[in-house]
């Protein structure tokens, strides 16, 4: 079969005996050179980690420093992507606004994933009218397109970016509740279980650790895809003016900014544009690359890709 | 379902009237006294407890009145017909580019398969789905009107240029059936570049889900005996493994659904689309709380018929049933 | 009178637009005192080619409202297409602030302490649809808006409480008003935009609330054009009035299209493209190169209007003291200059130059980083204080943002907050515990008609805090400039009293005791075609157009 054949190309490592830490490197490793998107990916990631990291001590230049003899100055050797209407470096800008653009959504993921997954949980174990009702929640809010939702939480509660990453919280969550309570109710069918009942032995810390086990893979190709969705829903709730405010340098309020002054100021949207799509690009590839990795028979099969 | 309808009627209602702002003093304006600003308050029901209003709501929506925008100043069940086809019109136009544009790719990179073609469609695809919309609308004015004015700025039309008779709705249908060439081609050189915007994430979503399906069809025992037998790999194409590659696709559709609201809303705004996005997105920030929950619902009526609409055609295109 | 969009999202109201070589001071170079702009003896090259009907006027603005009944339309996104549809009595005369001419009146007489006024009017006026314009008709259309509580009453309400029997009309051509009390410039009052639109009073009939539905849709006036049809979000059409009275000899447009553009950019490409013949302004950037564009021509028109930030007169800013020092760090000129690109013009008193009893020269900012530590500390604001200053989106940012880094200076931290407008609103002109008060806002404002007390009343009055529900936002009292407001009111023909009332306020408000940070007088930059005759703007009828006097050449 075909599906033979290019499982051949895998190289999956076999376990050494050193230690985890190279068995993780070789991974990653194999990982790297099984596809060179993968590689892309990657490399992509730990840039934009890095630029996260340390980026208000790389941009050359501070931020939200006005200079109002410097308005709208094209790229150049003094400001590589240029100035804004009020005279700030656009390089430094978009440098500085990485870190907030990876903070919303490792705060958004964290929401989401824990109260997804404690909800999931409860649901597949509890079974019953709880999960009943607990799953007709979830379908309401999956039956909203995620992004109008957020779009009206953030509007209730007023422009601001913490108000849009709660709001895009209460968007991401239901995709893991569904995603738990599925492996929690395979689990709960699972003759272990069964036999550690009859053993007497602790079922929740079997169950628990094989959850977590099985939940893992699926959980982080999610998770890095969410990362991207995220930082996408963000930008665009700051486009719309509902999520950072000023003079906050997130992307896609950067971007908003400047789309009045298309016609004389093209760097202004363009280079933060590309920043974004790239970042997004990175850990979409990333993900991509981890589901056809962890699981090829899950290839497609895996949908539930919120906006 | 119904849950589902009345859940978002529900959440909505009480979700658009804590925003915060009085429609009642956006209405009556800066110079009216507090007696103006009450009576028109008294007007539009709005001094009336939240219950009360909820109920008179769901009242009138039982009837299918669906309340009095203020923005527009009429009906919002008007609002919803005249904005509605705009956007159907986008998104439909977007849902067949997009789709076309990945069957081509996701096919051809399912017979390369592990080809640099193979690894070059996985990167648009997930590129399509990366770039973010506002942004690739914003480009694409940047690109093709400011630079190069093959397109233009916006709008559906040519400002001051009469639309064609409405029948549908859709300025390019209604155009070539009345036959106003001239409104044809003029709609649909507006219609290029908002299509584009949204068309990317369509094809992103649609690219790996088609590949995966025509690969595994390519496998079949069906299509293999049928090369043997010497069919040309076109109509096998046609024949089975297309057919087959449709399913996923349609099955998919419900999040494209999610994906085309989530970009009309930016792209409307961007392209001055007249359409449901653009409405929404104004209703909401201008406390207009009817507007909002007409869109809304429309939305959520929509889903419900998409879903639908993908059962239905499940049943008929799930290959079990045909080659049984 | 502030007229202010309903919605927010990237509009822009009437941000003027005009090109100065950054660092020039924008002030002196667009000192026009009335003047209009320049259009048939421009030297400009031939407006861009014009690929449709050239007796069709087409107006982009960023957003208009559907309001067609003049008891109730104030919006400037209203005015803007009512203004050629209703006519009222008096009408301002060409550019002057202060000069006025009969409209619907042809002739205008008053007893000796002008606290009556007879008007005879003009014969054979028709509305739209036919029914003749008489003085019953004057009468219940006044009553209506006075009566019915729509949102634009108070204007007349404040001298008419009582229509019934203040408007008499002694036959169908001639109509007296007993306003009760001395009233000098009424005249001026009648020629306002708001409220004094003359509807037909037929439109009773068509619906509960007097018709006011049916007038959201439909226009019934007396002007020169009359609604066609209105595709909400996207256009109206208007066309002319078959009976108007002013005749349809001469050359006119047949046909008004406003349109609705709200991006920016698009405003701009369609008038360079030819698609619009009249544009609301974009961003200073781009009205700085339509200047200079062939075939296009933007106003200077100064009109009776003030961008400013209120400064709240609760919190850290209480004490006058601390508001003297905020007026000290903001860099006036550079803001005029480089950032608005003189699209305002600078501030020279709390009140705009072409008020009735302005008085330039008692505001004088001087950036004086050191004078404002010191007044800081006087008034007990130490640094690392925290102060928000809100804005609705699409107006505002960049004067916070330069508050922001100019207070940074004294060591005082701002908080810049980005509301939807309706929130916004609600912040500036509904009651708030002090805690939830912005302590700066960015607001403009502009009267009804060009008298002092009928401007500051709404906006600085101790009887318009948000606790009244008007504009006062911060709470601001002062004894002389509520003498002055009061007196306006109640003896306004005591002009010498009035002169020097005003004439202290002003200086009060510039110097000890600042209710604002004053930004800039605002001017009508509209982009025009050049091929467009006729245009005369008016200082009170800001960024509104006479189309009937328009025509192209």
């Amino acid at each position: 079969m075909i599906d033979q054949a290019a499982a051949v190309g895998r190289g999956r490592p076999a376990r050494p005996a050193k230690g985890r830490l190279r068995r993780a490197a070789q991974t990653v490793e194999a990982f790297i050179s099984e596809s060179r998107l993968n590689a892309l990916g990657v490399a992509i990631v730990a840039l934009v980690l890095l630029v996260a990291l340390f980026g208000p001590l790389i941009a050359p230049q501070n931020p939200n420093q006005i200079n109002l003899i410097a308005i709208l100055q094209h790229p150049s050797v003094h400001h590589w992507f240029g100035t804004d209407d009020v005279g700030r470096d656009l390089f430094s800008r978009v440098i500085v606004g990485c870190r907030i653009s990876i903070e919303a959504a490792i705060i958004i993921l964290s929401l989401s994933v824990t109260f997804g997954t404690a909800l999931g949980i409860l649901s597949g174990l509890a079974g019953g009218l709880a999960d009943e009702c607990i799953m007709r929640v979830t379908d309401l809010f999956l039956a909203f397109p995620g992004f109008i939702l957020a779009a009206a939480i953030a509007a209730t509660l007023g422009p601001s970016l913490s108000h849009t990453v709660l709001a895009l919280a209460v968007v991401f969550w239901p995709w893991y509740t569904r995603l738990i309570r599925g492996q929690v109710l395979s689990l709960r069918e699972r003759e272990f279980i069964l036999a550690s009942r009859l053993a007497g032995g602790g079922t929740m810390w079997i169950a628990s650790r094989h959850l977590i086990r099985n939940v893992m893979p699926i959980l982080t190709v999610q998770l890095s895809l969410d990362v991207g969705y995220a930082i996408l829903a963000t930008s665009s709730l700051s486009f719309l003016g509902l999520g950072a405010q000023p003079p906050s340098p997130e992307w896609g309020a950067i971007i908003t900014a400047g789309s009045s002054y298309i016609q004389t100021a093209w760097w202004w949207i363009t280079f933060p544009g590309i920043a974004l799509a790239v970042t997004i690009l990175g850990f979409n590839l990333l993900g991509d690359g981890l589901r056809d990795w962890i699981d090829p028979r899950l290839r497609g099969s895996l949908g539930g890709v919120p906006e | 379902m119904v849950f589902v309808l009345w859940g978002v009627t529900f959440v909505t209602f009480f979700l658009s009237r804590v925003v915060p702002g009085d429609p009642a003093r956006l209405l009556a304006g800066p110079q009216a006294s507090p007696k103006e600003v009450a009576h028109i308050g008294h007007l539009y029901g709005l001094d009336q407890p939240l219950v009360v209003q909820y109920g008179r709501y769901m009242r009138d929506l039982a009837h299918g009145n669906l309340g009095y925008s203020f923005l527009t100043r009429r009906p919002v069940r008007t609002d919803i017909a005249t904005f509605l086809p705009a956007t159907i019109e986008l998104a439909g136009y977007a849902l067949l580019l997009g789709f076309v544009l990945a069957l081509i790719t996701a096919t051809a990179a399912a017979y390369r398969r592990g080809t640099r073609t193979d690894v070059a469609g996985r990167l648009t695809a997930i590129a399509g789905l990366s770039i973010p919309a506002f942004w690739l609308a914003l480009l694409l004015q940047l690109v093709f009107h400011t630079q190069l004015h093959w397109f233009p700025l916006g709008g559906r039309l040519d400002p001051g240029a009469t639309p064609p008779p409405h029948i549908t709705g859709l300025l390019t249908v209604d155009s070539l059936l009345t036959g106003h060439i001239g409104d044809f081609t003029d709609a649909v050189s507006h219609l290029v570049l908002p299509v584009i915007a949204l068309a990317a994430g369509v094809y992103g979503l649609m690219v790996r889900i088609v590949r995966t399906s025509v690969i595994d069809s390519l496998g079949e025992e069906y299509v293999r005996t049928a090369e043997a037998k010497g069919l040309s790999r076109w109509r096998v194409l046609r024949r089975h493994v297309l057919r087959n590659a449709m399913l996923p696709a349609v099955t998919v559709l419900g999040l494209e659904f999610g994906l085309l609201a989530a970009g009309v809303f930016v792209v409307e705004s961007i392209f001055q689309w007249p359409g449901l996005g653009n409405y929404a997105f104004q209703a909401i920030q201008a406390s207009d709380y009817n507007a909002t929950l007409g869109a809304t619902l429309v939305i959520a009526i929509l889903y419900v018929v998409i879903n639908l609409i993908v059962d239905i055609a499940y049943l008929y295109l799930d290959p079990r049933i045909r080659y049984a | 009178m502030a007229s202010s969009d309903a919605r927010p999202s990237r509009r822009q109201f009437i941000r003027g637009a005009a090109g100065v070589a950054s660092g020039a001071m924008a002030g002196s170079l667009l000192a026009a005192c009335g003047g209009s702009s320049p259009t048939s003896t421009s030297t400009k090259a031939a407006a861009p080619a014009l690929n449709r009907d050239p007796e069709t006027l087409i107006v982009a603005m960023d957003a208009f409202t559907p309001d067609f009944d003049p008891a109730s339309y104030f919006l400037l996104s209203a005015i803007v297409p009512d203004f050629g549809i209703y006519d009222s009595l008096m009408r301002m005369d060409g550019s002057s602030a202060t000069a006025t001419k009969n409209w619907l009146a042809k002739d205008v007489k008053t007893n000796a302490d002008k606290s009556t006024w007879t008007f005879t009017l003009q014969p054979n006026v028709k509305y739209s649809d036919g029914t003749p314009f008489d003085g019953n008709a004057l009468k219940a259309a006044y009553t209506r808006t006075i009566t019915a509580n729509l949102g634009a009453g108070s204007t007349l309400s404040n001298y008419i409480s009582d229509p019934g029997k203040q408007i008499v009309v002694k036959d169908p051509g001639t109509v007296v008003m007993d306003l009760g009390t001395s009233v000098p410039r009424f005249d001026l009052l009648l020629a306002s935009q708001y409220g004094t639109g003359i509807v037909n009073p037929n439109v009773k009939s068509q619906g509960s609330d007097q018709g006011h539905n049916y007038l959201q849709s439909h226009s019934a006036g007396t002007g020169a054009y009359m609604v066609q049809s209105v595709s909400p979000g996207d256009q109206i059409v208007m066309v002319e009035n078959p009976h108007y009275w002013g005749g349809w000899s001469g050359k006119h447009f047949k046909k008004i299209i406003i349109r609705q553009v709200p991006q920016n950019a698009s405003r701009r490409q369609g008038m360079e493209s030819g698609d619009f013949d009249i544009a609301f302004p974009s961003t200073p950037q781009d009205t700085q190169a339509l200047r200079s564009t062939p075939g296009i021509v933007v106003g200077n028109q100064k009109v009776l209007g003030m961008d400013y930030v209120i400064l709240g007169q609760y919190g850290p800013l209480a004490n006058p003291k601390a508001r003297q020092a905020v007026n000290m760090l903001f860099p006036i000129d550079q803001y005029v200059s480089s950032v608005m690109k003189g699209t305002i013009d600078k501030p020279r008193s709390v009140l705009p130059d072409l008020m009735v009893y302005a008085a330039p020269g008692t505001y004088t900012p001087a950036v004086n980083v050191a004078k404002a530590k010191s007044l800081l500390q006087q008034a007990g604001v130490a640094p690392g204080t925290q102060l928000t200053y809100e804005f609705y989106t699409g107006q505002g940012d960049q004067a916070g943002l330069l508050l922001q880094s100019q207070l940074q200076l004294v060591g005082l931290k701002v908080k810049i907050v980005e509301k939807a407008y309706p929130a916004f609103v609600d912040d500036i002109s509904t009651p708030k515990p002090e805690s939830q008060r912005p302590d700066m806002a960015y607001w403009f404002w502009w009267p009804e008609y060009n008298n002092p007390s009928d401007f500051a009343f709404p906006i600085l009055s101790k009887d318009a805090t948000p606790t009244q529900h008007l504009f006062n936002g911060g709470y601001y009292e002062n004894t002389s400039v509520n003498n002055a407001i009061n007196k306006g009111f109640s003896d306004p023909s005591n002009t010498g009293l009035l002169k020097n009332l005003w004439q202290q306020a002003q200086t009060v408000m510039g110097k000890e005791d600042p209710p604002w940070l004053p930004l800039g007088q605002i001017i009508d930059t509209s982009y025009l075609r050049t091929d467009l005759k006729g245009y005369v703007p008016n200082p009170v009828y800001v960024q509104s157009y006479d189309f009937y006097a328009l025509s192209r050449a």
